[in-house]
């Protein structure tokens, strides 16, 4: 049994060193690194806003609201709520971890085993202890003039393990709903139906404060609740990921032939940028990596739109309503341009060795995502009609979306070396360093509003939506010289790029 | 058309790729490259192609410097720089990262006919002169070129890189995943190209027999240097090439 931990142990620390070095020989590791300080940068201020509320805001609302009771326990009684949010930012930030198992198929090591170092990796990450900077300074305040050290040491033990849980289930749903997008009504049901059971049913209630008094008076029973749901999340995923990676792994290999091929003869009017057109809506359609982001960040839309439209939820709160306007128009062009190039990647030596071939593309491939931001725009038509969203607002994000955000994601281009898998969901390596997409997707659907907010204060009108409009279309119209000028960077700084390429196709 | 290599060196970190100070590929020839792994034979067709920057020194394909830096174009206009003059006349497969593996091979053929500007009916034409090399295992299949076998890939990939009839032809390693009768096949093939077009044709290979069946002149590299250029393939040859492999 000792043996067998050493060499599991041996096996995970190898893990570890092929992730680690998978990340520094990444040829996106210099810009990886700067986009990771702003990253951390922008973190450090979320950490101390946390501590504030951690410190002052949320002992003191707990007292406040409800007194006779300590704020700890209202915060158990509330259990759900942390990692419901939790579980959504997660949704929005952690990357699904690529799986490198393939070096590992023909070794005689159990794939159990090599799945299970990635799920311990994916608990001891320290995005999980993220939270503590809230619960501590809460623990400090509440718990420790009661129970020392020892109950707070209990408290985030507790509620470490709460969050491990999060990040197992996030897992688990990320790799389902990568195979089916309907997968992503698991999390949303399981969280509506949590947080319906603890505020409806009131013994439900007192069963989370005593649930949660336990970890503080370490209680065994709270948690060995905990380790036995860890251990069910952890077996059942196992399990998921073995049949999806054996599945992925055995796809590569299978017979495939297409029953209808599709010559999508009606972009031949528009020559070689025709032809570019059809290379893109292929993409999207015959590569299951491609098409799953269309697909996720459809049903994104969607699900907002119906949050937004068709429901309560954020009445009267117009940040919310210009959020979600502004993210749904960009959602698809930030998912799919932040990995620019990624995609042609695969076969860019192909294209480099035939004439001026990638400045057509980068014109294609703008006209197809101006093409697919109309989507969004219809769709976001029916919180118009309710009344929710002004006309004037969509236009703008529409506009803002088209001439502002996507030369920003096209910029992209220029540094961009690493390619992006066509098929493989959970077998691509290389995947886990997208620091800098990250930062810019993120400007994508924060400076647009910060800047229109910001106008539209200052002159207490609408000229923030206006100057976006205005500013969009200029830059809609001036496409081409941009285009150009990205072009021309790229084609500067082709060497390193095609080394770069060449270096991250997954064979 | 003449490829002219000069002062080429390329380094990966302590280690010299290449490193040629004089070479010149003359009009009309079927130059074969071998030598051992990690020679440079691949290095150096990427450089002729411009797809990796030497260290130091120039190749020009017929006169054009293709890694020549060029100046920023500032006019909206869609222009052809000088330095992408060499791409209408060149052709050339180095690896399956050269084909755009979602489509089919009727549509990556199209593709090319698009881009290099040639009719739909022309083309159709060539692909169809290529019908006994295909063995009827490519066109009308209904698959992915991803979905083919790694030989109808390097079928497909070959065919690529001849069909807008280069003057230039460099294919590397150009056998690997044929099966004998489709490597003979080729060889006639690539033979009877070079006959028709009077193109220059670069191959590399690790098989002496084919390199010496097919090429009129043969380059022998060893750490990146050409150590030998042999131009006259004859039994004479063959000793050589044997003899440096540890052949018998």
């Amino acid at each position: 049994m000792i043996m067998n931990f050493r060499r599991n142990w041996q096996i995970y620390r190898t893990v570890q060193e092929l992730n680690s070095k998978s990340e520094k020989r990444n040829p996106m590791f210099e810009k990886n690194k700067l986009a990771l300080c702003l990253i951390l940068f922008t973190l450090v201020f979320y950490v101390v806003y946390l501590i504030m509320i951690g410190l002052v805001l949320l002992p003191g609302i707990l007292t406040d609201c409800f007194p006779g009771m300590e704020p700890y326990h209202m915060l158990h009684r509330g259990m759900i709520v942390l990692p419901t949010i939790d579980f959504f930012i997660r949704y929005m930030f952690q990357q699904t971890p690529s799986q490198q198992v393939k070096p590992f198929s023909l070794l005689p090591i159990n794939r159990d085993t090599i799945i299970k170092c990635y799920l311990i990796k994916d608990i001891t990450r320290f995005y999980n202890c993220f939270w503590f900077s809230m619960l501590l300074p809460f623990a400090c305040v509440t718990i420790f003039k009661f129970y020392g050290f020892g109950g707070i040491f209990g408290f985030l033990l507790g509620w470490w393990m709460l969050f491990a849980i999060n990040s197992l289930f996030y897992l688990l749903c990320r790799t389902l709903s990568k195979h089916n997008i309907l997968w992503i009504l698991l999390p949303i049901a399981t969280f509506a139906a949590l947080c319906a059971t603890a505020f409806y049913f009131d013994f439900v209630g007192r069963l989370l404060i005593d649930f949660g008094e336990g970890f503080i008076l370490w209680n065994p029973v709270s948690f060995l609740i905990l380790i036995l749901i860890i251990s069910a999340v952890f077996w059942i995923n196992i399990k998921v990921q073995k049949y999806f990676m054996l599945d992925e792994l055995a796809g590569n290999t299978k017979e495939k032939s297409l029953k209808k091929v599709n010559t999508l003869t009606f972009f031949n009017r528009w020559g070689e940028i025709g032809e570019y057109l059809k290379l893109e809506i292929k993409s999207a359609m015959r590569n299951k990596a491609i098409r799953k982001m269309y697909i996720s960040a459809l049903c994104i839309v969607v699900i907002f739109t119906i949050l937004l439209g068709l429901s309560s939820v954020y009445d009267g709160i117009s940040f919310m309503s210009d959020f979600i306007g502004l993210y749904c128009c960009t959602v698809i062009g930030t998912m799919t341009l932040t990995g620019i190039m990624g995609v042609e990647g695969n076969y860019i030596d192909g294209l480099m060795v035939r004439k001026e071939s990638i400045y057509s593309l980068l014109r294609a491939k703008y006209y197809y995502q101006c093409a697919i931001a109309i989507f969004p725009f219809l769709i976001m038509l029916v919180p118009v009609f309710m009344g929710k969203l002004e006309i004037l607002t969509l236009l703008s994000y529409l506009s803002a979306t088209i001439g502002l955000v996507f030369p920003a994601m096209f910029s992209l281009a220029i540094i961009n070396k690493e390619t992006i898998p066509l098929n493989n969901i959970l077998t691509a390596s290389n995947r886990n360093n997208k620091y800098i997409q990250m930062l810019v997707s993120f400007g994508s659907f924060s400076v647009p509003i910060i800047i229109c907010r910001s106008i539209n204060t200052l002159t207490d009108s609408n000229a923030g939506y206006i100057f976006m409009l205005v500013a969009g279309v200029a830059s809609i119209v001036l496409h081409r010289r941009w285009l150009m000028f990205i072009y021309n960077k790229f084609m500067k700084r082709r060497y390193e790029n095609l080394e770069g390429f060449r270096k991250t196709i997954s064979n | 058309m003449k490829i002219r290599i000069k002062d080429i060196q390329k380094t990966f970190g302590e280690k010299i790729a290449v490193d040629i100070p004089d070479f010149t590929v003359n009009d009309g020839v079927i130059l074969g490259l071998v030598g051992n792994n990690g020679a440079g034979k691949t290095t150096l067709f990427r450089m002729i192609l411009d797809l990796i920057k030497p260290n130091t020194g120039e190749i020009s394909i017929s006169g054009t410097v293709p890694a020549e830096e060029e100046g920023e174009t500032t006019d909206v206009c869609y222009i052809t720089s000088n330095t992408e003059e060499w791409k209408k006349y060149t052709g050339a497969y180095i690896d399956a990262g050269f084909l755009i593996d979602y489509l089919t091979p009727e549509e990556y053929f199209s593709f090319i006919a698009k881009i290099e500007d040639i009719d739909i009916e022309t083309i159709n034409q060539r692909v169809a002169s290529y019908e006994h090399f295909m063995n009827g295992e490519i066109l009308g299949q209904k698959k992915l070129i991803r979905d083919m076998s790694a030989g109808n890939k390097q079928k497909i990939g070959i065919i690529s890189a001849l069909l807008h009839t280069p003057k230039i032809v460099i294919l590397d390693e150009p056998f690997n995943f044929l099966d004998p009768s489709s490597q003979s096949i080729f060889k006639r093939m690539l033979k009877q190209y070079q006959q028709e077009n009077n193109a220059t044709v670069l191959v590399s290979s690790h098989n002496i027999n084919h390199t010496i069946d097919l090429c009129t002149e043969i380059a022998l590299l060893e750490n990146g240097k050409i150590i030998q250029h042999i131009t006259h393939v004859d039994e004479k040859a063959q000793k050589t090439l044997n003899e440096y492999f540890n052949v018998y």
